[in-house]
């Protein structure tokens, strides 16, 4: 038996040894091995090759200079390596196409997600002075958890203005909501009442007006939105408004300045901005320290930073818990504004920021998957293409290519089409990806980044991820080949690769379990959509009313309109104003919803009855009809016969209507009940139009109400249109989902065509001489598919379940009601894949059976 | 002249070298100190005296042919030049001179 010294002791004296006398130092350690091993003492024999290899270690024998050729001939290899890669991509149009294509598909979602990332992470950072500005958290103990309201309290605000010298400026944000008007224009808008600083603290852009405006009492900041709402394009500046405010009080203000539109990822903008002193005035009661004010921000004088502020809060988190037993404060925290977007998630009706991460996460991992898809793609069509170029690499390998230069070669190779990946992906992405995502989204995301640094190293980063990830394998598998073997011929290669395999199975995993869970969500928003509401929304018009006069008004004037069929009234209605109340029932008390209507509500709405009546207009006192779900929560046999009290007044049921959805259609009905209304409390009148006319309808009702109520604005609706902001999110979800599926479908079956075209190739020769032979085409595609029937039956055993379990948690967690799973969307997913797939394999079949035997034989 | 200045090793292995005549490589010049003195030197040692002694000019090299043995690796053969013969000859002649002072009764041990 032959031994050889240790291996890396060889190796690092070649590596360390000055090349020039690298011989004779080997030579020498090396008969000193032999001796000891014809001696027999194998182990020491090694042991003395060590030492000898880490005595020769010292200054004199070390190589110290790589010397100046050698560098010369690198570049001249790199800049031939290039040309052998655009050579390559260039020649292989067929595959390149299939790889870069895969690549690019993926890199854009990547791109997209990362645009959508960043978009809602870097809200707002158009202020300068964001890292200076503060807001003041409220932490409140809620049942012992401590949770993070934006909400503090009000006076908070003053104290910290007066107290602490190195604040420079406080703003707090009041939301209010009243009736702006201007001439015959009357809209309701959302306000804010603010501390006049706002406009010192914050840099929002300002088209008309100065930043001191909001000094004076009587003067209020608009958006560009509202401005234009009201006066077009004439200029609002010092036009004379009114707002009527909720309590009825109405005030009269003058336009003091117009905010510019707002640069993109704003989240933080004010629409109508009124001095806070308002706020006061409109207070009958003292303010204390249980009322909470939507946000308070404020700015620090420079060379201060907010853990300062901490010292001086807990004497005021004492107040708090004095005024507010129910809610108390546990501490107040300082967050820095830039940081806000961030961390909004966490914060209780938070005034800046994007949303949830669970959305970034979402995508994230989506597009995650889809470059990890493309990749394997990537790296299956590598090893197998690299058998056309096993010559060229020995010929490397023989005029003294080292395995280093090969995989350095591969990986250089790899990185080049990565490149027009990226670009490719960009592009992609810019212009179908983007403004596809956009249309499904209520925000328009431009197609910037926040910052450049970032996004150079997130683009430098992805196509070395996706190079070195894709290039690595092949590389070092290619690399390894023995010149002589692959000049010989018996190179076994690529045909039994386990690991091309595996890749493969994974992808089409991946796309099984995307494309079912796909369908079955699909389904499962379907059958959402196609939920029974419990009542007739068409041709239904519903108006909020504020008082009797304006409620008796509508009703005369429409009830003598051609085209009404029927007009009735009620404090509270289905999906607009669903009033919760608490009733009892025996012992229990349960939740509900409660309407009071008039007597026509369920003709008008043509509420479905399944036992016993509807209420009658004024005789039937204390009566109510109850909805099907109180029915099967009480677990009564014969409802008619119960009843119940509310607000201590016992209520006799007459009457059980379906359930109707008042939400939307993911959460599960509620209990409801209705009951007689009187006239003078009703807010809404419901108009039930001929067919087809609710358009005049409405413009009638309009008219009316110009009449009735000219200082309030019109608010009225199509009932058939109050779940359409559902509607869009459902089928946008229905479509993110399809994309996402049909794109790991896409990719799986590129990655798959590009596997068996390479087969193909590689067998044309075998598959000539059996089609010489009389083979018919038959047992050939019998030949090609045996490779990949079984990888796919796995892959759909372990897929499809997976896709299944994912979907399943995923309504769940969406849905309260889950509707039902078919077996349908299972059948149709697979047979989906397996018409992708055959027709993928079947596409080469094609090329087989047109191939004339003759031509590949005559060639050698 | 600090240049023809011989430490103990070098000497050592310059003797030996001039000994080995057309033999002396690495491992014979090694196995040849070992046999004669007993002293186990490692390789690298010798291979840096050896250096050593070239950089002086007391010995030059070159390049044996190549053989089966040692993996068909060629070994460096050192011979003594006229420096080196020069060099060995002084030390000689000082030791010879200093032996030579040494009165007799110095040898009278008993």
């Amino acid at each position: 038996m032959k031994v050889n010294p240790p291996k890396w002791a060889n190796r690092f004296l070649k590596w360390y040894c000055n090349p020039e006398l690298l011989e004779e130092i080997e030579g020498d350690i090396y008969e000193l091995f032999e001796r000891k091993i014809l001696k027999g003492q194998i182990r020491s024999a090694k042991r003395r090759f060590i030492w000898d290899v880490i005595r020769f270690f010292r200054w004199s024998n070390i190589k110290r200079s790589n010397s100046q050729n050698k560098y010369t001939n690198n570049t001249a290899m790199i800049s031939n390596y290039f040309k052998t890669g655009i050579r390559n991509i260039v020649k292989d149009k067929a595959t390149s196409a299939i790889n870069i294509l895969g690549l690019a598909l993926a890199i854009g979602c990547a791109i997209t997600t990362y645009i959508f990332a960043d978009y809602m992470l870097h809200q707002d950072s158009y202020h300068s002075n964001k890292e200076n500005i503060y807001q003041i958290i409220n932490h409140v103990d809620s049942n012992g958890d401590d949770e993070m309201w934006s909400d503090a309290p009000m006076l908070l605000g003053d104290e910290l203005k007066a107290n602490i010298t190195f604040v420079d400026k406080m703003a707090r944000v009041e939301y209010g909501s009243g009736n702006l008007r201007y001439e015959e224009l009357v809209f309701n808008e959302t306000l804010w009442f603010s501390d006049p600083e706002i406009l010192e603290m914050f840099d929002f852009p300002i088209s008309s007006g100065n930043r001191k405006v909001l000094y004076k009492k009587n003067q209020i900041f608009l958006s560009r939105t509202i401005a234009l709402k009201y006066f077009g394009q004439d200029p609002a500046v010092g036009k004379q408004m009114s707002i009527k405010y909720d309590n009825g009080t109405i005030q009269s203000y003058f336009v003091g300045g117009v905010f510019d539109k707002w640069p993109s990822r704003t989240s933080f903008a004010p629409s109508v901005l009124i001095p806070i002193d308002n706020f006061y005035d409109l207070r009958t009661k003292e303010l204390n320290w249980s009322y909470l004010t939507d946000g308070i921000f404020v700015s620090l004088k420079p060379g201060h930073s907010g853990h300062e502020l901490n010292e001086f809060f807990p004497q005021w988190v004492q107040k708090q818990n004095d005024s507010d037993p129910e809610f108390k404060t546990n501490s107040f925290e300082p967050i820095v504004f830039s940081e806000l977007p961030s961390i909004n998630y966490k914060i209780s009706s938070a005034l800046v920021g994007g949303g949830h991460p669970a959305g970034i996460i979402g995508l994230s991992v989506i597009s995650a998957f889809l470059v990890l898809l493309a990749c394997s793609n990537y790296v299956n069509i590598a090893v197998s293409s690299s058998t056309k170029r096993l010559k060229e690499i020995a010929l490397r390998k023989v005029m003294g290519g080292t395995r280093s230069g090969i995989i350095r070669q591969f990986l250089i190779e790899n990185i080049l089409t990565c490149l027009l990946a990226v670009l490719l992906g960009v592009v992609v992405s810019y212009f179908f990806f983007l403004p596809g995502f956009n249309s499904l989204i209520p925000v328009e995301m431009p197609f910037e980044f926040s910052s450049l640094v970032q996004v150079t190293l997130f683009f430098i980063g992805l196509l070395f991820f996706i190079g070195l990830i894709s290039g690595a394998y092949p590389a070092l598998y290619i690399s390894k080949f023995n010149p002589v073997n692959i000049f010989r011929g018996n190179q076994k290669f690529g045909r039994k690769s386990l690991f091309s395999k595996i890749l493969l199975t994974f992808q089409f995993v991946i796309a099984f379990s995307t494309v079912v869970g796909s369908f079955i969500f699909t389904d499962a928003s379907i059958q959402l959509v196609q939920r029974d509401w419990g009542y007739k929304a068409e041709n239904v018009v519903a108006i909020p009313i504020n008082n009797e006069q304006q409620y008796a008004g509508i009703i005369n004037e429409l009830s003598q309109n051609s085209n009404v069929v029927d007009v009735t009234g009620s404090f509270g209605h289905i999906w607009a104003y669903d009033k919760l109340t608490t009733i009892r029932i025996g012992e229990t008390t349960i939740q509900s919803h409660m309407y009071e209507t008039q007597g026509n509500y369920d003709e008008v709405l043509e509420l479905k009855m399944l036992e016993g009546r509807f209420l009658e207009d004024n005789s039937d006192i204390q009566k109510a009809v109850i909805n099907e779900r109180m029915v099967v929560n009480m677990n009564w046999n014969d409802p008619l016969s119960e009843h119940f009290y509310y607000d201590s007044i016992r209520y006799d049921i007459v009457g059980v209507v379906k359930n109707f959805i008042n939400d939307d259609p993911y959460s599960e009905a509620y209990p409801a009940f209705f009951v007689s209304g009187k006239e003078e409390d009703f807010n809404y009148v419901v108009v039930k139009a001929k067919e087809g006319n609710e358009k005049e309808v409405f413009e009638a009702s309009r008219e009316v109400w110009r009449k009735v109520a000219p200082d309030d604005p019109f608010e009225g609706f199509y009932q058939a249109e109050v779940m359409d902001s559902f509607y869009q999110e459902n089928n946008a979800n229905i479509i993110i989902m399809t994309f996402v599926s049909g794109l790991a479908l896409l990719l799986s079956c590129i990655g798959l065509y590009g596997l068996v075209s390479f087969n193909i190739s590689r067998r044309m020769k075998e598959f000539s001489v059996r089609k010489v032979l009389g083979a018919s085409l038959l047992s050939i595609s019998k030949l090609i598919n045996n490779d990949y029937i079984w990888l796919i039956l796995i892959a759909f055993l372990i897929g499809a379940p997976l896709g299944y379990i994912q979907v399943i948690q995923l309504l769940k967690s969406i849905f309260a009601d889950p509707p039902g799973v078919s077996l349908s969307p299972y059948i149709l997913a697979m047979a989906i894949i397996l018409i992708a797939l055959f027709s993928t394999i079947a596409a080469q079949l094609v090329r087989v059976a047109r191939s004339n035997p003759a031509d590949k034989l005559r060639n050698e | 002249m600090k240049g023809s200045y011989l430490g103990e090793l070098e000497e050592l292995v310059l003797l030996t070298v001039g000994a080995l005549y057309q033999q002396a490589y690495g491992v014979s010049v090694m196995d040849e100190i070992e046999n004669q003195t007993g002293r186990s030197i490692n390789i690298s040692a010798i291979h840096s005296v050896l250096k050593r002694l070239e950089a002086k000019g007391m010995v030059k090299s070159e390049m044996g042919g190549a053989t089966s043995e040692r993996g068909g690796r060629r070994k460096r053969i050192f011979n003594l030049t006229s420096t080196g013969k020069k060099a060995l000859d002084h030390s000689m002649e000082i030791r010879n001179q200093l032996y030579g002072q040494i009165p007799k009764v110095v040898f009278n041990f008993s």
